[in-house]
């Protein structure tokens, strides 16, 4: 695209506590995204490590206040507050300390060429399917993606958590292979991230997920 | 460490004789994408610099303040809270609605990995090299470019400072380590004036191409 494109972050429609700054503008060359808690105590950014895309990440405090915590350890984060973290596998996440604190966060990987997420086209469907997921109907959560991926055949997204779905649906070790490894050939940064993922538990010992997870990324 | 942190203000003020600017990415040693602040002192100052992005797309975010964005022939009023996102190739600037208003910029280029430039550290030579003073321009950058040879653009910099203080060999030699780094110091120094009193060293054109 050429020109340029202007908006209130607060108009950018959000997808519950997310504002899609990246999507929204069409942004090809680094990550940005918003996040949003209404509530004192709400949590900001959720617990998460960057492993699988293996961003750096500044985190920009933009209103409110938040309190980061970045491998156990608490950083007090008032509105004009910047939290670089550079190690993918820190463990970070941030919780408001008042009402209505945002937080802005952009990201990429040194040395490579900006990748889209593959979480961000299907954010939807993967949000269903979380949602039963988490009541642990897993047979349930995998369908909604089997549907979802006739709409988005190459989606790494939807990809990875039909395989662990999956595996905790209790599926053939073949099905789940056969999903993790299109993942994996869609955005290579999986691999790593299956072999942290205690969702694969059930199918740990199946020669074909260990040759997938220990294949050099 | 995995993590550092900085509240805004604290970062360390790199004035280079326009709207100063806090080195964001340098402070944090960030090397995926670009990104620094600048704050206004008083109303009606032009916080960002009247320039175009051959390559990099960017984003502005508005943290305080109010200020008012013209883009290409567009003006756009940006009050704090506003993001501005500018596509290469368009002519942007801005200027301050009220003191103290601050901006902050992301940027990188689309499809490639992004290479730090080094332009927090040659900024506060540009007085210099707009003036002509060439000689202070080069003792002040000559030893960042040995302390920092990682930066391509401080040494294509470097270059072109010598080429026009008539310091040819110098010049060569410092667009050749630039080049090493970065191929892109080739494509620029092509059509780059700064370059013009070494043009036809046969020197040169073999570097160029």
């Amino acid at each position: 695209m050429s020109g340029y494109a202007v908006t209130r972050i607060d108009e950018i429609p959000k997808r519950d506590s997310w504002i899609p700054v990246r999507d929204h503008f069409g942004i090809g060359a680094f990550g940005v995204n918003a996040y949003h808690a209404e509530e004192a105590g709400g949590s900001v950014i959720g617990d998460h490590t960057e492993l699988m895309s293996k961003h750096e990440e500044l985190y920009v405090v933009l209103e409110g206040h938040a309190t980061f915590t970045v491998d156990g350890e608490e950083v007090d984060a008032p509105a004009g507050t910047l939290v670089y973290v550079s190690d993918p596998a820190a463990r970070r996440r941030a919780v408001a300390k008042e009402a209505g604190t945002t937080v802005l966060v952009a990201g990429a990987q040194p040395g490579e060429p900006f990748r889209i997420s593959p979480w961000e086209e299907s954010w939807k469907e993967n949000r269903e399917a979380m949602a039963l997921y988490r009541e642990q109907r897993y047979a349930e959560a995998a369908a909604v993606l089997r549907d979802a991926l006739d709409r988005y055949p190459d989606s790494a997204g939807i990809e990875y958590n039909l395989a662990c779905f999956e595996s905790m649906a209790g599926s053939a070790a073949e099905t789940v292979a056969r999903h993790l490894a299109h993942a994996i050939a869609l955005y290579p940064g999986f691999r790593d991230f299956a072999r942290e993922d205690s969702d694969f538990a059930p199918v740990k010992d199946d020669p074909a997920i260990q040759a997938l997870m220990e294949e050099a990324s | 460490m995995s993590y550092r942190a900085a509240r805004l203000e604290e970062i360390e003020v790199i004035d280079d004789g326009r709207c100063p600017f806090r080195p964001v990415r340098y402070h944090f040693g960030i090397a995926a994408f670009g990104v620094n602040s600048w704050t206004a002192r008083d109303a009606g100052d032009r916080i960002i610099n009247e320039h175009t992005q051959e390559d990099d797309e960017e984003l502005y975010v508005v943290l305080e303040g109010r200020a008012t964005f013209e883009v290409g022939d567009e003006k756009v009023d940006a009050p704090a809270g506003t993001l501005v996102f500018v596509s290469p190739n368009e002519r942007r600037t801005a200027f301050a609605e009220e003191a103290g208003t601050t901006i902050l910029a992301i940027g990188a280029v689309a499809g490639e990995a992004y290479e730090p430039d080094g332009m927090e550290l040659w900024a506060p030579v540009t007085p210099y090299y707009q003036t002509g003073d060439y000689d202070r321009a080069i003792e002040l950058l000559k030893p960042v470019a040995e302390q920092h040879p990682e930066y391509p653009t401080v040494l294509y910099n470097l270059a072109c400072i010598e080429s026009l203080a008539g310091r040819p060999e110098d010049a060569i030699e410092h667009l050749r380590r630039s080049i090493e780094r970065s191929n892109r110091s080739r494509t620029l120094a092509r059509d780059d004036s700064d370059f013009d009193p070494i043009r036809d060293d046969p020197r040169f054109v073999e570097l160029v191409g």
